[in-house]
């Protein structure tokens, strides 16, 4: 696909997307993860040294967050860095991640004053591979 | 804050009323407590914790309001990442708990189930809290919940109702959340095998970076056997315990289980005991949540020791107060226990007078008209002299049992007693607690001594016999010389004899009666002495013949007759002569004969079975026919007569008809109106006794009483007690100088010497004529033998009664006095002559040869 095409299909998503958290309607997420595919795709067409490619890939990553799939983001964000980036876009990329690390710190500001996010996330991998009580594993 | 989570692999073992009682146990230690009911899909904690509404129609009353939210919508809030913490005031509410523990409940129940809206919240709780996605989200928001507790709330435990079974929220409660898990399961291969495997999974689970190791108590509930003991489950318990750990033994391999009884009671109410200060709630089931909880929270381990140790100290002295059980041989056993309905508990007593504020009383034990009587309080290690400075100044009770620590640790009971009218409580050495008869027999409960016991007796309270009676065998029994270091109680002779006096002083028949039959040496069965004296006494025989001769025996001569003569009705004694005692001390000790009417009665039954021809089967059985006879006759032999004495018919008669020849019938028969008027005015019969009296013929035999010649005994109460009046003495001595004289007379008859011969020269005849008399050295042997009685007896009263009596009687009744002299062996010499067996006289018998 042409890259006008994508970047038609992206300002589009991203707009609807943002329509959606705005009026505060809840699939919000899957509209995210509709802009995240759509960065991706553009991401691929484009390289890392041009500008707009460097924009897909932050945006891919950001909106994988957005929709909630952080497993995704940490996904792309990781093959993004991966390249041989400019150090701006790999700054970028890490800002990003510590944003929503924060954000997530901050909603769960009681939580993060004893835990760190890691931890919460070691036992989410957990308890998706092995079940309540590590029973499954 | 540590969190302690309460699970089971499967449901109705009683986890959540452990929770309910270890919430409320924890605040009333003063501790800060939140409860977390995490069992989405049944939900109930708030029931258990006292909150009876209804969240579907408000049905039921309850202690606090409920709130509109709870867990599953404060999850769900906070995990769709809600701008601001929602309001802990809209998802928790405040469980009342005792003003004074200073320590609070806040419960967050898991929503207004069963209420329609939570069912419709919880189906969507999976959905958005995504325990499993890669975020972590989810687990935060469980984790915030969790540390928003600790941070806003700032409670010292957090105890989590954990999902029965393996859930996602069960699984996170326990692994994640919580510090200590208590795994509860039954007896039984399922619960204990899916017990078993949690516990393992929960062991393996990682652990937060500032979280400890997770603690695992396993917990077997509902147990009414011994599992441990059950081969099925030996292997499961011992892995358990590897796991997780249980309760010491006595020595350091010694581990069981933690376990809770069943308890019916406690567990079908589901009633919240923990905290609970008054000893009726306390049951196996609550002490072993007290063992239980004294381990689970060491931060109150001490406290719960205390509670523990309190409420069964209490428990253990209401169980006391409310004994039932009778062991008719003991004093306090004697006297009926506290009815349940006068004792309260848990009271806060307020100044009656003078004194100001109040005091808590953990019993309070209420008298009949609703006064208050005594308290009892456990003061620990606390100020034992303001307790006291409070009981004594500020009420009315006359008993305050204080429990105090002692220095091993353990509790004692110190009892402080006073007057109804007394000032002070003065400490007491008893530990038996009193009884609320005690308070009517005894003006101080606390003073039991001898001469209080004695006053008791005097004014007719029957109950203090038994106390005396156990206190001259504690102060007279010995064992013998050889083994001097086996002594029960303490030897203190005047003591008993004291008491002996003091008994035999008794007046009121009832209490007479009652001295005797506790004096009764049988009355002591083999059980009682041997739990009594234990191995002190090798032969129960011992304590019974020293009984019998040392107390009972005295007492028999001593106490009024009337009661003598009740105590030997059969329905006392079937079977027994208890009296015996009585007559072998006057034919054994003083005469030196051998009273034995048994075999009087058996060698009467021989004798007539030779003379008839009958089978020797039949014999047998006509000898203890002749023997129950001889029995029966023994307790009936003694009458108090009502008829005019012999010597009054033979007055009347003569005075009639100066030359009159005849019977005691026919002169009955033809004086007996004019005697029985006699005998119905007691003026005349005492100007008559008084004539008499002046003529020093006041005979004993004859007049006062009379041995029969069927061999009954016949006492004249009437003359008695007009003869006492002209004497100018009291009817009752008098009355047992001529029971004693009278007897001695029958005993120097029926007793055998040591030839086996009854003395047959005491043997009494019917009177032909009025001048009949019995033979003066007869009647003047006998009235020796009272006079040794009565000196043995050390009876003043007796002895100036038979001295003033004397003084009155004809010469043969006055000769006592220049006998005394005599050695009793030269006495026992004249008795045996006087009895007249031909060996006694030094005459040679048919037998000799042989």
């Amino acid at each position: 696909m042409e890259t006008d095409a994508l970047n038609a299909l992206v300002s589009g998503a991203i707009w609807r997307a943002e329509q959606l958290e705005t009026h505060g309607i809840r699939p919000a997420s899957q509209a995210w993860a509709e802009v995240s595919s759509l960065e991706e795709e553009l991401a691929k067409a484009l390289a890392v040294s041009e500008s707009e490619g460097r924009i897909a890939r932050r945006g891919a990553v950001r909106a994988a967050l957005k929709a909630g799939d952080y497993a995704r983001a940490h996904a792309l964000a990781d093959a993004y860095l991966a390249e041989e980036a400019p150090r701006s876009l790999k700054t970028a990329l890490r800002k990003i991640l510590e944003e929503d690390a924060q954000a997530m710190a901050s909603r769960f500001r009681f939580a993060s004053r004893h835990h760190s996010l890691r931890e919460a996330q070691d036992l989410a991998r957990r308890f998706r591979e092995a079940g309540a009580f590590g029973l499954a594993a | 804050m540590e969190t302690v989570a309460f699970y089971s692999y499967k449901g109705g073992v009683g986890r959540s009323l452990l929770l309910a009682n270890a919430a409320r146990f924890l605040a009333t230690l003063g501790k800060g407590v939140v409860a977390l009911d995490f069992d989405f899909e049944a939900p109930g904690l708030h029931y258990k914790l006292g909150g009876g509404q209804s969240y579907v129609d408000g049905r039921r009353s309850s202690n606090f309001p409920l709130p509109a939210g709870g867990a599953v919508p404060y999850l769900i809030a906070t995990a769709e990442g809600a701008a601001s913490p929602p309001p802990f005031d809209e998802h928790m509410m405040s469980v009342p708990v005792p003003r004074d523990a200073g320590g609070w409940l806040r419960l967050m129940p898991a929503g207004p189930a069963p209420h329609q809206s939570y069912w419709a919240a919880f189906k969507d709780l999976s959905d958005r809290l995504r325990l499993s996605d890669p975020s972590g989200r989810g687990f935060m928001a469980l984790l915030d919940l969790q540390a928003r507790i600790a941070d806003e709330l700032k409670p010292d435990y957090l105890l989590i109702d954990a999902r029965t079974g393996v859930t996602e929220l069960g699984g996170l409660a326990t692994t994640v959340l919580a510090d200590t898990v208590v795994c509860m399961f039954v007896a039984n291969q399922e619960s204990l095998d899916g017990t078993l495997t949690v516990v393992e999974a929960l062991k393996g689970a990682p652990r937060l970076a500032n979280q400890k190791p997770i603690r695992v108590v396993p917990v077997l509930s509902r147990t009414a056997g011994k599992p441990h003991e059950d081969e099925r489950f030996a292997s499961g318990i011992k892995r358990l315990l590897e796991l997780g750990g249980g309760v010491k033994g006595q020595s350091s391999n010694d581990l069981t289980l933690f376990s809770l009884p069943h308890d019916d009671v406690l567990g079908a109410s589901e009633r919240l005991v923990g905290g609970e200060r008054k000893a009726s709630v306390f049951s196996p089931l609550y002490q072993a949540y007290l063992e239980l909880f004294e381990r689970l929270f060491p931060s109150g381990a001490e406290t719960a020791r205390r509670v523990l140790g309190r409420l069964t100290a209490v428990a253990d002295i209401r169980e006391d107060l409310t004994n039932s059980r009778r062991e008719p041989y003991e004093f306090r056993d004697l006297l009926p226990p506290w009815s349940a309905t006068a004792i309260e508990e848990g009271v806060l007593y307020k100044a009656e007078h003078r004194g100001k504020g109040s005091r808590y009383a953990d019993l309070l034990c209420r008298g009949d008209n609703g006064s208050p009587l005594m308290v009892v309080e456990d003061v620990w290690d606390g100020d034992v002299s303001a307790a006291l400075e409070f009981w004594g100044k500020s009420t009315h009770v006359r008993c305050a049992v204080l429990l105090v620590k002692n220095q091993y640790g353990g509790r004692e009971r110190r009892i402080f007693t006073r007057e109804p009218d007394g000032a002070d409580l003065h400490p007491v050495k008893r530990w038996d607690l009193p009884r609320p008869r005690e308070f009517e027999l005894l003006r101080d409960v606390g003073d039991r001594s001898v001469e209080t016991m004695l006053e008791a007796v005097g004014h007719g309270h029957i109950e203090a016999v038994a106390w005396l009676v156990n206190e001259w065998r504690d102060s007279s029994l010995t064992v013998d010389a050889m083994m001097p270091h086996h002594r029960s109680g303490q030897w203190r002779p005047e003591r008993a004899q004291r008491i002996l006096d003091g008994l035999a002083a008794t007046e009121d028949l009832r209490c007479a009666e009652e001295v005797l039959y506790r004096a009764t040496p049988r009355g002591y069965d083999p059980w009682q002495r041997e739990r009594r004296f234990r191995d002190d006494w090798d032969f129960g025989h011992e304590i019974e013949q020293t009984m019998a001769e040392d107390l009972f025996a005295p007492l028999f001569w001593r106490l009024p007759v009337e009661a003598v003569l009740k105590s030997m009705e059969p329905s006392h004694y079937p079977g027994e002569t208890s009296c015996l005692a009585g007559y072998r001390l006057m034919a054994e000790g003083l005469m030196g004969l051998r009273y034995d009417p048994d075999r009087s009665a058996l060698e009467d039954a021989r004798e007539m079975a030779a003379r008839l021809p009958a089978a020797h089967d039949q014999r047998d059985e006509g000898e203890m026919m002749w023997l129950d006879r001889s029995r029966r006759e023994q307790i009936e032999r003694v009458r108090l007569s009502e008829e005019a004495p012999p010597v009054l018919v033979w007055e009347e008669v003569l005075q009639e008809e100066p030359y009159w020849r005849g019977t005691l019938e026919e002169a009955r028969e033809k004086v007996g109106a004019k005697v029985n008027k006699l005998m119905e005015s007691n003026v005349s019969l005492r100007r008559r006794l008084k004539e008499v009296s002046g003529r020093r013929e006041l005979a004993t035999h004859g007049l006062l009483g009379s041995y029969e010649a069927s061999g009954r005994i016949a006492l004249y109460p009437q003359v008695i007690t007009a003869a006492a009046e002209v004497l100018g003495i009291s009817p009752r001595y008098l009355k047992s100088v001529v029971f004693i004289h009278i007897w001695a007379w029958a005993l120097a008859r029926e007793s055998y010497d040591l030839d086996g011969q009854r003395g047959y020269g005491f043997a009494p005849s019917p009177r032909t004529n009025p001048f009949d008399r019995e033979s003066p050295a007869h009647v003047t042997l006998v009235q020796a033998f009272t006079d040794r009685l009565i000196h043995l007896l050390k009876d003043p009263n007796l002895q100036a009664a038979f001295e003033k009596l004397s003084k009155q009687q004809p010469e043969p009744y006055t000769r006592w006095a220049p006998m005394r002299k005599l050695p009793l062996e030269k006495l026992r010499m004249l008795l045996l002559a006087a009895r007249a067996s031909a060996p006694a006289l030094g005459l040679p018998g048919n037998d000799e040869s042989q």
